[in-house]
């Protein structure tokens, strides 16, 4: 089973959500550092779903979620985004991701995303 | 003694420098080995005998007949390294003779001696005594942490120095 | 969330909500924390050191943007609120550099390294567990104020609060009169008519975004004939939970409703069936219906490289590591002993199993042994800073170059040898660089330069501080040593160049005569001496006059495994490490002379002392001098002697052990190892043998 594929700059943030999921359940299909790295592993793997950083270097989550999208149309993908990033978030949601979680993380909050997403 | 100590007792084991017998408390024992060939240290204090490998580990020995000024004694096959633990690190002490394991009841257990010729009761934990024997429980922190000189005679009760 | 010490009352914080502390344990994340943090904290160190020098570089300001933005997020995340608050006006702050509405000056920058050193200081109370301990009051008041005075100047609104002209949504709808014509036509078209009231969780926290999904969700399935606040209002914040939407769909009334509630975050929806006869009911005026969200361009290049390590790399504490090596080290031990034991065997089998075996032990031993090298620009990395510092409150102008910071050391020499190189740097800043008016009478340039090098050399790793100031003055030194009866006059007259600049280095050299804010300050270079010979290295100075100081540290790769020379004396073994052996030799009797006492060999026309190592070691001479005797030449910096020893036994690769802390330092001993039989052997440190 594919799981989630999380997909953020920072270690420190990918571990926060890796543990959040994995405590309820999800299985992790991978970590991805940047956007190429997330396209990359989004073809490898197919996840069930992405969560996508926004500000990333090399390549932004807002362009990944477009190049994902390409590739399969139906992509679940949920934006993290910081506060004070709505029109980042607007952007990402008008590129194809089904939802927004707001760091800092609130577990359920992100519980709540990932089920909607995966059972729309 | 810790109050402790003189309420519980205290397990010791026993060993004898010369013709005295010591004690240490056992919780401070980690192991008794066969004496060994002990590398020489340069520029150490002269009872620093050496170290020695255990078990990958290099640890410090010391030659306690050479601490307590006694004469040097020959190696046989009774001579012993006590491995003995002080504040995490361990430390090698050569003995004559390990004899026992004996308990002291709280009762059974003094003081160090006061007022003896220059007072070296700080290297001592107390006197153990028992079945008309007289055993100096030592501390043996203060046997490497300390550069005093100390004798042997300095170190006996009272009762015993002047037998 | 409280913050006594730190809060800023006049501003309105965005409400934030700590992670739930039993979904997850904080102290879980500390660690990675504060590593990952002090990697963003040194890149924005490093990029704002440079966008001092270029300002326009505006990948420079993105690249410090994303660091402040991760800060942000990881500290709102672990409840440092200090920290986040810090962050974030630093984002404001380089968000006004970014789109030009501010330029980078002086004082700006000096703002903005004043908040890097705040935030260092608040990383520092996290790591000793004082959660908030440190005021960031000043550095938050001095970022806002530098914001405040550009929007000003600009004339913005300081903050686009969200509590501002928020109107209620439950005022009735107000329609234009052809949007009664829409609706009629709808209604004609069979459509439904909905009035609908949607509210957002009051601790959602980018209520417009969830507006914004329910619209995009509705457009999806029919048509938004009004909505209030105007879409304009609720893309702006400026909206209290709720809004209204007049809507015409096809779908039933049960479906919008549960589109609706499919977005997360909705607390209630209402629903009205409008018909025609209400439409009629409300007043005249209002908004109108003007379309989507307006999109805002994206302001992210995503073109330039963070400079990490982080990525594709695994954090491990170093205590594992150190086990891991340790064990490596007993296996490298069993591993001679096994090899012994093969060579004496007349089964070849065995022989050839403990070969085999003693190769893999050697790449296992390398490769367990390149996992604790960690490059030197971990401590180079924060030197540009301070040396511009120091040059800053000294007056002074001066440059440092920095060559080979990728070369790799052992971590545990990394760790202690910044100390040494942060007291070299500063007194060459203090008293090498001289002021720009010296420089430029002595016909310099006036901006100082210091180079900072590392390379490797051999089984070494040098590092080179290189200043082009004034030198070091023979003379003083001697005066100064003399002074504080280091030499004496006989000695001081035999001594010349590298060896009067060595005094520098000597136990009481630098005292409290020179201090200075900068230099001084009790610890003098005999500390920088200590520590560099402590890690087995060497540390030489060169001068001239005029022209600058050159003083190079030489270190071991690594700590825990050396090749050295095995010798016996007095019927001990003692390993030499092969750094510090030149050559071994018979030397005859001979060949020996005695000079001031001394007993002195003459080797390609170099005249070199002999020490008996069982004298120099335990004071006793046992050696025959009749005959031949097997010498070890060693060298350590510039000093070149001659070890008598008894027996020659070969190189051979050893485990440094530590020696008991209880037994102090021994002059001449660096360490002991474990020989393959099991035997203790000392390692000699040739620099502090006599």
């Amino acid at each position: 089973m594919p799981g989630i594929l999380i997909t953020d700059d920072t270690a420190f943030m990918r571990m926060t959500l890796k543990n959040i999921l994995t405590k309820n359940g999800f299985d992790i299909a991978g970590e991805a550092a940047d956007g190429n790295e997330a396209i990359e592993m989004y073809k490898s793997t197919r996840p069930d779903l992405v969560t996508m950083d926004i500000t990333m270097p090399n390549l932004d989550g807002i362009t990944a979620i477009k190049e994902i999208m390409k590739v399969d149309p139906s992509a679940r993908i949920i934006v993290c985004s910081a506060m004070g990033q709505k029109a980042l978030v607007i952007d990402a949601l008008n590129a194809g991701a089904r939802d927004f979680v707001v760091k800092p993380f609130q577990p359920d909050r992100i519980v709540d995303a990932v089920k909607k997403a995966l059972t729309a | 003694m810790s109050e402790l100590a003189k309420k519980q007792g205290l397990q010791v084991v026993v060993f004898r420098l010369s013709n005295e017998e010591f004690a240490i408390d056992i919780q401070q024992l980690r192991e008794v080995l066969k004496y060994v060939d002990i590398t020489r240290l340069p520029q150490t204090s002269h009872f620093i005998e050496g170290v020695i490998n255990l078990r990958g580990d290099v640890i410090p020995v010391i030659d306690l007949r050479k601490r307590f000024g006694i004469c040097e004694g020959t190696i046989d096959a009774r001579t012993r390294i006590i491995i003995v633990e002080i504040t995490d690190q361990l430390l090698g002490l050569v003995v004559d003779q390990v004899s026992e394991v004996l308990y002291f009841s709280g009762d059974q257990i003094q003081d160090p001696p006061k007022g003896i010729i220059g007072d070296k009761s700080r290297f001592i934990r107390g006197i153990g005594k028992k079945d008309n024997r007289l055993i100096i429980i030592l501390s043996p922190d203060m046997v490497i942490s300390s550069e005093e000189k100390v004798e042997l005679r300095e170190l006996l009760p009272e009762q015993e120095a002047v037998a | 969330m409280s913050c006594g010490s730190c809060c800023l009352s006049k501003r309105q914080w965005p409400e934030i909500q700590l992670i739930g502390g039993a979904a997850v344990d904080i102290n879980e994340y500390r660690d990675i924390f504060l590593a990952e943090s002090r990697e963003y904290l040194q890149n924005l160190n490093d990029s704002l050191l440079r966008l001092e020098k270029e300002p326009e570089n505006l990948e420079l300001i993105q690249q410090m943007f994303r660091s402040a933005h991760s800060l942000k997020g990881m500290s709102a995340t672990m409840g440092y609120d200090c920290v986040m608050k810090l962050t974030h006006e630093m984002e404001n702050l380089l968000q006004l550099l970014r789109d030009g509405s501010l330029c980078l000056s002086k004082e700006l920058a000096d703002v903005l390294f004043s908040s890097l050193d705040a935030l260092e200081a608040q990383l520092a109370s996290v790591e000793n567990g004082e959660k908030d301990a440190v005021s960031v009051l000043p550095v938050l008041e001095k970022l806002s104020a530098a914001c405040s005075s550009a929007q000003a100047a600009k004339g913005l609104p300081h903050f686009a609060g969200n509590n501002g002209e928020s109107r209620l949504a439950s005022e009735p709808f107000a329609l234009e009169e052809f949007e009664k014509v829409i609706i009629r036509e709808a209604f004609a078209l069979g459509d439904n008519v909905y009035w609908l009231e949607v509210n957002i969780s009051k601790d959602s926290l980018l209520k417009s975004v969830r507006a914004y999904m329910v619209i995009k969700a509705l457009e999806e399935h029919g048509t938004l004939l009004k909505v209030k606040p105007s879409i304009s209002e609720l893309e702006e914040d400026k909206f209290d939970h709720a809004f209204h939407v007049l809507y015409q769909t096809a779908v039933s009334e049960k479906e919008v409703v549960s589109k609706i509630y499919d977005i997360l975050e909705i607390e209630r929806v209402r629903v009205e069936k409008i018909n025609e006869s209400q439409l009629f009911t409300a007043g005249a005026g209002g908004d109108i219906v003007t379309g989507s969200f307006r999109t805002i361009p994206q302001v992210e290049t995503p073109s330039s490289t963070r400079v990490s390590l982080l990525d594709k790399t695994v954090r491990v504490d170093t205590s594992k590591l150190d086990t891991l090596i340790n064990l490596v080290g007993e296996l490298v031990i069993n591993r001679t002993r096994l090899v012994e034991l093969g060579r004496q065997s007349s089964d070849l089998g065995i022989a050839e199993a403990a070969e085999q075996l003693d190769r893999i032990t050697s790449d296992l031993q390398s490769a367990v042994m390149k996992l604790r090298m960690v490059p030197i620009k971990q401590v180079f990395d924060r030197f540009p800073r301070m040396v511009r510092d120091l040059g800053k409150d000294m007056g002074k102008n001066v440059r440092l170059e920095i060559v080979g910071d990728t070369t790799e050391l052992d971590r545990s020499i990394v760790n202690q040898i910044g100390e040494p190189l942060v007291h070299l740097l500063r007194n060459a800043v203090d008293h090498g660089i001289e002021t720009e008016e010296e420089r430029k009478k002595a016909g310099k340039s006036p901006e100082g330069h210091i180079r900072l090098e590392a390379r490797h050399e051999g089984s070494y790793v040098a590092i080179e501080v290189k200043d082009d100031g004034r030198g070091l003055n023979e003379e003083l030194i001697i005066e100064k040593a003399l002074r504080q009866k280091i030499i004496t006059r006989e000695e001081a007259e035999k001594k010349k160049g590298a060896a009067v600049y060595s005094l520098i280095f000597e136990n009481g050299f630098s005292t409290a005569e020179e201090v200075t804010d900068i230099s001084g300050r009790g610890v003098g270079m005999d500390a920088v001496k200590k520590i560099v010979e402590k890690l087995n290295g060497l540390i030489d100075i060169q001068s001239t006059p005029g022209k600058g100081t050159n003083i190079t540290i030489r270190l071991p790769l690594t700590l825990a495994i050396i090749k050295a020379l095995l010798v016996t004396a007095g019927g001990e073994t003692y390993a030499i490490p092969v750094e510090n052996v030149s050559e071994n030799l018979y030397i005859h009797a001979d060949d020996i002379h005695d000079i001031y006492r001394q007993k002195v060999i003459s080797l390609r026309n170099e005249v070199i002392p002999l020490v008996p190592l069982e004298k120099s070691l335990f004071g006793r001479d046992n050696l025959q001098w009749d005959c031949e005797v097997p010498a070890v030449i060693v060298t350590a910096g510039e000093k070149k002697a001659g070890l008598l020893v008894d027996q020659l036994l070969g190189q051979q690769e050893i485990v440094i052990k530590a020696l008991s802390s209880m037994l102090g330092k021994i002059k001449g001993i660096a360490g002991a190892t474990i020989l393959g039989n099991g035997r203790v052997a000392l390692i000699l440190n040739v620099a502090t043998l006599t």
